[in-house]
Parts: structure tokens; sequence; C-alpha cells
């Protein structure tokens, strides 16, 4: 298959008043053409500033990017579309749903007249949003419309690749499922690739086909969805999958969980998930881990991996 | 013991009264975790404001509780004065806005212990330190004397609830507690409210939206839509064999890691029926009935309750 985005050992980091960030420290992956890449990690392990670097929001300070072949210096590319996390923030509530829509094409000068009215209104109901809201506002709107109408905007200008950062951590239950259940089907329908930034696993595994799973600046656990879930070779990765509830009360567990959240100020030495594993020796305090090939298309970044 | 009967939040706005609970009975035993679901607007949160006492001035409520051996009518919120902080524990969803960025958490925390159980300022910094301590907030000598902005917002959540608990009161309501957290911190919160429950046999009343949370945790569970109750039974009822249409829905809605989402693309998202049953405007079994009369709450035995005509 094509690869479409290739990243190559990018690092980004910040300052914060004394404090040196490394927020993305060294990341690969590829992401090949109409596939749906899920990036999983805690508050602070730099999912969304890897977004933003992929997206061209932020300039990466080493390592390269690129899409479809070629190398995007610090570009913002029409083909990559970042939905933001915050739908509220995102529109501009002074703007009506038709002008947020179009306003892609207005910049671009493309299409115009009944050509633009045609585009929008097909953006539209492929949203799944009716004709009457285009005059409407921000505020007039629900938390799920919202999120179609800043979904819609990044369509019509036909993007290859959308970078979705939580796109329904701030939606009712069962706005989100609808959400999620749109996503899946414009994936299939126009051929898009998806990164989609998440600290829900489950939410990843409705619409992704692969994961990837960061802690403090790194990919610890690369792989596809049914390989990572069913047999996760990183024990954070593991952690993760055991802190989500189950629905089902028959199966209860309040696992032990050790420690807090990495803080990318203080990186622990060695293996940067190590004073939070229960199964660290002391390799993982002396020696980063490499990404070691658990199975076929499977990584995990620990020293006591096996080969399944 | 907490019996609450007859719930009626209403909130006024530019001239106009809207109902935003209509009429709710629930109680809970001592020991027990209460869970209450429901998506926004639900009425869930208003109800938590209501049970502390702490409505926002342009809302008004009438109704009773039965608590601590007194009855308490909620059209008088200063009855709760002497409750909050010593009987009654609360723990919000964001710890970042309900600390005070200008006092120490070791202070915030101190407070009701000064107040209401008239330590001595040290006495409360010892008493202080040994929450901390239980709570995981260490080290625990050092933390009382650092300020909210210096903590995770796990380790803040965890003072809220040290707050909340320190005068080791017989019922915590927690709204949201974990919404604002990691996966990983929320099962340490989590953890942290149901070993209180346990040790204090104390009711806890849990606020959330996510059923996941509330299935984990909760012993019995409300579901609300809308102002009203409709449905309640123990969580192994709820969670495993949903009967009303709306419980069965935010079930369907809910990702889990086991498998995908079978969902109709798109059906009506919102929308309250001016009359008959809240649901009726979403439900895909909507019947004539539906849209006419309100549903009056079955008892279907075993403290199973389901407000639906279609049973």
């Amino acid at each position: 298959m094509n690869e479409l985005l290739k990243i190559k050992n990018v690092v980004f980091h910040y300052t914060s008043g004394k404090k040196q960030i490394r927020a993305v420290d060294g990341v690969s992956l590829t992401l090949p053409e109409g596939e749906a890449l899920g990036l999983v990690g805690e508050s602070g392990s730099g999912k969304s500033t890897l977004g933003k670097l992929i997206a061209g929001l932020l300039q990466p300070q080493r390592g390269q990017i690129y899409f479809a072949g070629e190398q995007i210096e610090g570009k913002m590319l029409t083909s990559i579309q970042y939905v933001f996390q915050n739908s509220t923030a995102a529109l501009n509530p002074r703007m009506r749903v038709k002008k947020l829509i179009e306003e892609g094409l207005h910049i671009q000068r493309k299409y115009h007249g009944r050509q633009r009215k045609h585009r929008v209104l097909m953006v539209l109901k492929s949203v799944g949003l009716p004709e009457t809201l285009l005059e409407r506002f921000p505020h007039e709107l629900s938390g799920g419309q919202k999120q179609r109408v800043a979904l819609a905007r990044t369509l019509i200008v036909e993007p290859r690749l959308l970078i979705l950062d939580e796109p329904v951590s701030s939606l009712d239950v069962t706005a989100g499922a609808r959400l999620l259940a749109l996503l899946k089907n414009l994936r299939k329908e126009k051929n898009l690739s998806y990164i989609l930034i998440s600290h829900d696993l489950a939410v990843v595994r409705q619409v992704c086909n692969s994961v990837a799973v960061m802690y403090a600046g790194k990919i610890v656990e690369t792989g596809s969805v049914e390989k990572v879930f069913a047999s996760p070779g990183h024990y954070y990765t593991k952690m993760l999958l055991a802190a989500h509830p189950s629905p089902d009360p028959a199966q209860r567990r309040l696992p032990k969980i050790l420690g807090e959240p990495v803080d990318p100020s203080r990186m622990p030495t060695g293996c940067r998930f190590h004073p939070r594993c229960p199964q660290a020796t002391s390799v993982c305090r002396r020696l980063p881990p490499a990404l070691f090939m658990v199975s076929a298309d499977h990584f995990a970044a620990c020293h006591l991996a096996k080969s399944q | 013991m907490l019996v609450v009967k007859d719930l009626q939040v209403f909130l006024s706005r530019n001239g106009l009264t809207v109902k935003v609970v209509r009429k709710i009975s629930f109680s809970a035993a001592a020991g027990q975790i209460l869970g209450i679901v429901g998506e926004s607007g639900s009425g869930k949160s208003m109800t938590a404001l209501a049970l502390t006492g702490l409505l926002p001035p342009e809302a008004s409520a009438t109704g009773y509780m039965y608590f601590d051996g007194k009855k308490l009518s909620f059209k008088n919120s200063g009855l709760w004065q002497g409750l909050r902080g010593r009987k009654i524990g609360i723990v919000f969803q964001d710890p970042a806005t309900c600390l005070n960025p200008l006092k120490t958490v070791g202070k915030q925390v101190a407070e009701p212990l000064l107040l209401h159980k008239g330590l001595s300022p040290k006495e409360a910094e010892a008493e202080t330190i040994g929450l901390f301590s239980a709570f995981g907030i260490q080290p625990a000598a050092q933390r009382i004397r650092q300020y909210p902005h210096q903590l995770s917002g796990g380790l803040q959540q965890r003072v809220m609830l040290a707050a909340a608990v320190a005068c080791k009161p017989a019922l915590l309501i927690a709204d949201e507690p974990t919404t604002a957290l990691d996966v990983t911190v929320q099962a340490q919160i989590l953890k942290l409210l149901h070993d209180y429950v346990r040790q204090h046999r104390a009711t806890l009343l849990l606020i959330s939206h996510d059923l996941g949370v509330i299935a984990q945790l909760a012993d019995t569970v409300l579901v609300m839509s809308s102002g009203t109750i409709v449905e309640k039974g123990s969580v192994y009822q709820i969670m495993q064999s949903p009967l009303h249409p709306y419980t069965k829905l935010l079930l369907a809605s809910l990702p889990r890691l086991d498998r995908p989402l079978k969902l109709p693309l798109f059906e009506n998202e919102t929308g309250i029926s001016e009359s008959g049953c809240i649901f009726a405007a979403r439900c895909p079994h909507c019947s004539p009935i539906c849209l006419k009369c309100e549903p009056t709450p079955k008892l279907l035995g075993e403290g199973r309750e389901v407000a639906c005509h279609l049973l």
C-alpha cells in the first residue's frame, strides 16, 4: 500500500518557565494511505504535540515528516486537516454555519456562486446535518452538531489526511457514538486516512485499524489494533487496557495502578516508564529500550518484551 | 441512610422557568454506592447540588430529604450550613477550579477540621498529613505546604477528596469525580472512593455520564433523562438487562474494548417531547400513548423500577 505519511525521528522540545519539556522526543512512524492510526497515551505523553507537528502547526526541531513522498518543511498542506478537540473554541462564534463551512474555499479562492453552495450542501449532507442549520450560529448548535460543523469545515477542502484530536471527549455518549460511526463511514466513502488522538483506547478500537501508544514523548508500542489489544507487549499498554472501566459489573476490577503520568520536564533515566513498572529490572533503569518486534507489524519498546 | 422525596428543581432565566428535575425520589442505605447516570441536561448535577444545598441563586427546589435523623426541606438551603463538610462531603469534577489557588492545599484540607471538629491548628495539620499519606499525596509533610498549581490533576483530585472526607461524612457526593482525569488516574481515584465507603459505611452518590465508571463502583443505579428517573435497579440489572429504551441506547453507545459499536448513523439527536414520555421523540419504539401520557414508574420487584409504557 502507498505510504501517505512518514515521520522520521521527529523531536520537539519547548521551554516553559525554567523547565524544558521534551514533548516529542524522537518519534518515527508510517501511515499507509486509507488507514486510521490511533495515537493514545495519558496527558503529557506528547500525542497532541505530535499531531500538531504533522499538521504543520508546529515545526520539528529535528527529524523529517514526509507526506505523499515529499518532505513538508514547516508547510501547512491543504491535504492535511486538523479537527480540534474543543469545537466550541474552534468555531468563530460570530460566523454562521454556512460561512464557517465555506471558509476553506473562500481562502483558497476555489469554486464560486452556485458551485460553492453545492459543495457546502454536499459536505453538510456527508456529516449528517440538515440544511436548516446553515443560517445558525455555533451557540445555537448542540455539542455533536458543532463537532460535525468542525469536521465539515475540514472536509470541504478535500483533504487526504485528517488529524482528529479527541473527537468525542467533549460529547455525550450517544452523540459520541454517532460521531464515531460517521467517522468510520466517511473514511470508507472518501478514502480518507486518519490520525486519531485519544486517551481512550475504546474510542480507538471503534475507528482505527492500527495504534501507537505514546509515553513521555516516545512511542512505546505500535501495531494493529487486534494484536495490540489482544496481546499487549508493553506493560504501559497493559496498564491502560486494565484501567479502562468495563460496563459489565461482573468484570469488576479496580486495578493497582502505580504512580502518576510522567512529568515531561523530569524524564527518568533508562526506560521512561520504569518508575511505574512493577517488572522493572536494573537494565530498565539504565538503558532506554529500542522497539522490539513482538510479531509481524507489532513492536514494543520494552526490555522484557517477548516474541509471540 | 438517605431518603430523597419528590425533589423538583426549577431554573429561572429571563423570566422563563424551566423544570430541570421533575419530582424524583430515591433512597440509599449506609455503605451503599448509588450511581446516577445520564447525559448532559439530564438533571443529575442539579440533583447533586440540591442534595448539598448549593443550588445557584436562579434555581429553586421543592421536596424533602431525610438524612442524619432530620427532615430537610429543599426550599430552605440554609439548613445545610452545619451539615456540609461535616456530615456531607462533596467532590466536584474539576479540582483546578474548585481549589483556592491562593491557599496551600494543606490549609484547604485542614479547614473543615478547624471549623467543624474544633481542632487546634497543630492537631489539624497532623491529621491533614495523615489524610495525605492515606490518599497517596506523598511526601505528605511537604505536599501540605504546596499550592494547587504545583500539583498534577490527579493529585489535585486526591486533595479534593481528602478535604471532602476530612470530617468522615456519612454522605459523600461525587459529581463526575474522574471526568477530567486520565484512565489510570481515574482507576486510582475510584479505588479511594470505594475504600472510603467500605471502611466508614458511608453512603456514596456517584454521578457520572460514564457507564463504565458506574458499573465498576455502584451497587444500585438511577438512569436519568431530562430531569426524570427512567430506570432504577441494581447495577447488574441495569448493565446486563436494561429495560428502558434510553438505558439500552446509552449502553449501546458506549465504546467498548471488546467489540465495535453497532449504531444507526443518523437519528434524532436531541429533543424532549412537550407532553407524554420525555424520551418519546428519540425512542425507536414510540407509540401513540407515549406521546400522550407520561409513564408512571412500574415497580418490578427487587427494587427495580422502569418508567416506560411498553413494558
